[in-house]
């Protein structure tokens, strides 16, 4: 009866769960309660596969490096302590060395802020009962895996313990041979015990096969683009929302890892867990950066993939959905989406409380750009119009109120799995640039 | 008068306006504890109702004039870079906001391009934090009334400095950063349509008000002509074996923590590596507050610098204390030292993380990974202490240790990490 109840709560705000009104945080308390004491590992299941199971390996000529990440669960069992509750970590590395030189591995390349052993010992110290503070230490401390070199021949093993990331763990393994060499192994392992949006999208079937468009020419292109819809819709398509001013071109896996490589962070559906872990990051003021995602709609269904990325608190991150379009050119699928940057939380009377969003559009559209640039994961940028143009004096407002101007314009994004360097972006003029 | 109306126009509204808080939740009507909780709420609508005073907002940018006069410049080929940072009192007198107490940091930048194609600035590259003007406003506006934050939003739009710099065009405005005390490192990158027009300046700037600790040092007047000892690579491997071994407590009855860091370098580099490794200065007006870093002496005095850095939300995560000695290397000053990690406890916000090693091969990964290091060496120790029986620093806190020391070669300018020089000295600790 209550859980039933429950899940209307669930529902009820449109927006972003976590800004309930202070009216509902009452309801979101009293189903804390409910749900009791499950700790956040317990509320997703696992695979059966263990972390070794699951463990990658890369090579590079004479050097192979092997990781492996626990789950929270797992990484309970061995080492006697919740460290996903202290957002710790571990991450199991092997790395062999069968060629000629030193190499030098160096954990700050996997996290500038991993925890050293023994500070994850001190951490662990209140859960791990029955272990003495001593021996505790000295577990983790021959366990774990600190600045090591790996000499011709040896085979170096151990646990670095790094800042926790739900859902895929992307890090590099960075191995420094003498011979004035790096070599760079980039690792993006899944760990179970987080729901991901698109991970359940059928990729293949979001469109009849004599829907698709394939597109070679850019003319083409440019025309289907303007001619997407300018803004998201409610489900019932009735009112206008967010400005659709994002277009990624770039093959489905690429993207994601584009963004991953970026620092967003995934996003799970909703579900009972996930409510769970928001209300519980909501009291202790924390950050939980995997929050799910309200649905905004374009071609009659909510997005395929959300991410987002979190900033001083829970109630400040950037929102970014995208939707696949119908549209293939040269051959790479094209995706058409929108960015929010919530910049504080206001009253509103349908959804109690709702983000209010960064009303200049444009400035967040850039900052996409610019972040996706650094993160050496952009071929060629490009503009549309299709948006509309609208005037800070004249803004117009999406679902929730918030007002928006811009440009007009929608950023056209080629992505590629190869890091690029900045300044090698190639800058496609599709717009003639006296057309304001 | 405004005031008064905004006010007496709030307060009626105060209970009409909380009941829709209530509309919503399926929960609240019908138990006591959510009755109680609504009168909290309640109270806490009030509070923030009544913040809602509708002060002027009077900004005035004719306030920048003495922070453009001591802007610095900087030019490459046809492009140049002025950057100017506003101190916490300036930045009240041109914004009319406290910013630097909600942790925003303006920087003024005016780039002239005097080149033939159009330019790109990026403010993420200059802080991948930075606060677009709007997010200022609305996390600014409370205290003001709905027609002041609509003023402040135009005036801190307008004063933004822009994305584009047409050719032959002087642009200028701010970027508003995250605040850090102690001087400021500002990075400018901008782009141009090829790949060889891109430029990236790096700018190190003082802040009015942050003197960091080692403003305060007269590093001159350390030691005599006579006291200076002059080696060479060969010389100064020898004379490192004669450095003291720790640092101690003021009266020297005490020994503290190994001194296992040497960097050599020139001030003024080492402060740039340091600067763009992510340490933060110790404060001039900061000594005196860390009972660690004030406890441990050598030659006399308490360590000439301390550097910080944070782990988010925890505050301190790793320390380097530092202090000049009376030696030099091929013309470049010697600095003896030592860091150590804090762990990011929540109930013993001081607590030290014994494994000092770590600390110290830590802050050789950090130098290396941003290009800071021109060269490294290990040299072997006698003082091995084991993880099974740990000594105790002059605070009483654990450490152990393989006893080997790391000496550091610092570069102010940009090192690609393959470029680092290893010195084959002692072999590397092996773990």
């Amino acid at each position: 009866m209550m859980r039933l109840n429950m899940t209307k709560t669930i529902r009820y705000p449109e927006n972003h769960l976590l800004c309930q009104a202070p009216g509902s945080i009452f309801a979101m308390l009293l189903l804390f309660l409910l749900a009791g004491c499950a700790s956040v590992e317990e509320t997703t299941p696992e695979t059966s596969a263990t972390y070794l199971e699951r463990a990658q390996t890369q090579s590079k000529g004479p050097i192979r490096v092997t990781a492996s990440v626990p789950s929270a669960k797992e990484t309970r069992e061995l080492f006697g302590a919740p460290l996903y509750l202290r957002d710790i970590q571990p991450v199991l590395l092997t790395i062999e060395n069968q060629g000629p030189s030193t190499l030098n591995f160096l954990p700050v390349g996997v996290d500038p802020l991993y925890f050293t052993p023994m500070e994850t010992a001190f951490l662990s110290k209140k859960s791990s009962k029955g272990v003495s503070d001593q021996a505790r230490a000295r577990q983790f401390y021959n366990e774990g895996m600190g600045a090591v070199s790996v000499l011709p021949g040896e085979t170096r093993t151990g646990f670095v313990f790094t800042s926790l990331d739900e859902g895929t763990k992307t890090f590099n393994v960075d191995l420094l041979s003498e011979r004035d060499k790096i070599h760079s192994f980039t690792f993006f392992i899944p760990v179970p015990g987080l729901r991901i949006d698109h991970h359940n999208v059928d990729w293949e079937n979001l469109y009849p096969a004599d829907e698709w468009l394939e597109f070679d020419e850019s003319a083409a292109l440019i025309e289907a683009l303007k001619n997407f819809p300018c803004c998201t819709t409610d489900k019932k398509s009735r009112d206008q929302g967010d400005p659709l001013n994002l277009v990624i071109i770039g093959d489905i896996e690429d993207v994601y890892y584009a963004f991953l490589r970026a620092g967003w962070d995934e996003t799970e559906t909703i579900h009972a867990g996930s409510l769970q872990k928001t209300i519980a990051s909501f009291f202790s003021g924390g950050e939980y950066r995997y929050s799910p995602i309200s649905g905004l709609y374009v071609f009659g269904r909510p997005q395929d993939v959300a991410f987002q990325k979190t900033r001083d608190n829970i109630h400040e991150r950037n929102h970014l959905r995208l939707w696949l379009s119908p549209v293939r050119y040269q051959n790479v699928p094209v995706f058409i989406g929108q960015i929010s940057r919530d910049i504080g939380v206001r009253f509103s009377k349908w959804t109690i409380t709702t983000h209010e969003i960064d009303p200049d559009v444009d400035e967040t559209r850039e900052f996409l750009l610019e972040n996706l640039a650094y993160s050496q994961t952009l071929t060629a940028i490009a503009y549309v119009d299709g948006v509309g143009k609208a005037t800070m004096e004249a803004p117009r407002k999406n679902l929730t109120d918030s007002p928006y101007f811009t440009d007009g314009r929608r950023v056209v994004l080629w992505i590629t799995a190869t890091p690029t360097s900045i300044a090698d972006i190639k800058v496609v003029e599709w717009r003639d640039p006296t057309d304001n | 008068m405004g005031t008064l109306t905004m006010i007496t126009s709030l307060a009626p509204t105060t209970s009409d306006d909380l009941s829709h808080f209530n509309t919503g939740c399926p929960f609240s009507a019908t138990n006591s504890p959510g009755r109680r909780f609504r009168r909290l709420l309640i109270l806490v609508a009030a509070l923030m109702l009544s913040a809602c005073a509708s002060n002027p907002y009077q900004p005035l940018i004719d306030n920048m004039t003495a922070v453009k006069a001591r802007a610095e410049s900087q030019k490459m080929g046809e492009i140049r870079v002025n950057v100017a940072v506003p101190s916490p009192e300036e930045t009240m007198a041109i914004f009319d906001l406290p910013l630097y107490d909600r942790g925003v940091q303006p920087v003024w930048i005016e780039v002239t391009n005097g080149g033939a194609t159009q330019l790109r600035y990026a403010p993420f590259g200059t802080d991948p934090d930075y606060v677009p003007p709007f997010e200022v406003a609305y996390t600014n506006k409370a205290g003001f009334s709905k027609a002041a934050h609509r003023k402040m939003e135009r005036y801190l739009h307008k004063h933004t400095m822009p994305r584009t710099i047409e050719p032959g065009q002087v642009q200028s405005g701010f970027v508003f950063t995250q605040a850090r005390p102690g001087t400021k490192g500002v990075n400018i990158d901008l782009f141009g349509p090829a790949a060889e027009e891109a430029y990236s300046l790096l700018f190190f700037v003082t802040v009015p008000g942050f003197a960091a600790d080692h403003a305060q040092v007269n590093f001159e007047a350390l030691y005599t002509p006579a006291e200076m000892a002059e080696f060479d690579l060969p010389g100064f491997r020898k004379a490192l074996t004669t450095l003291p071994c720790c640092s101690s407590d003021r009266s020297g009855g005490r020994e503290g923590d190994p001194l296992n860091l040497v960097l050599v370098g020139n001030g003024d580099d080492v402060l740039q590596a340091l600067l763009r490794a992510g340490w933060f200065e110790r404060l001039a007006a900061e000594q005196g507050t860390s009972s660690t870093a004030e406890a441990a002496y050598l030659y006399g005095r308490t360590a000439d610098a301390v550097f910080r850095t944070q782990r988010p939300g925890t505050g301190p995560r790793s320390e380097l204390r530092l202090w000049k000695a009376p030696m030099r290397v091929d013309g470049k000053s010697v600095w003896l030292g030592d860091a150590v990690h804090y762990i990011a406890s929540p109930d013993e916000p001081n607590a030290l993380d014994p494994d000092i090693d770590d600390a110290r091969d830590f802050f050789l990964q950090d130098l290396w990974y941003s290009q800071g290091l021109a060269g490294f060496a290990w040299l072997q120790g006698p003082n091995v202490v084991s993880i099974e029986q740990p000594r105790q620093d002059i605070m009483g806190a654990n450490y152990f240790t393989d006893g080997y020391r790391v000496v550091l070669w610092s570069s102010g300018k940009p090192v690609s990490m393959l470029k680092a020089d290893y010195i084959s000295w002692d072999k590397p600790p092996k773990r």
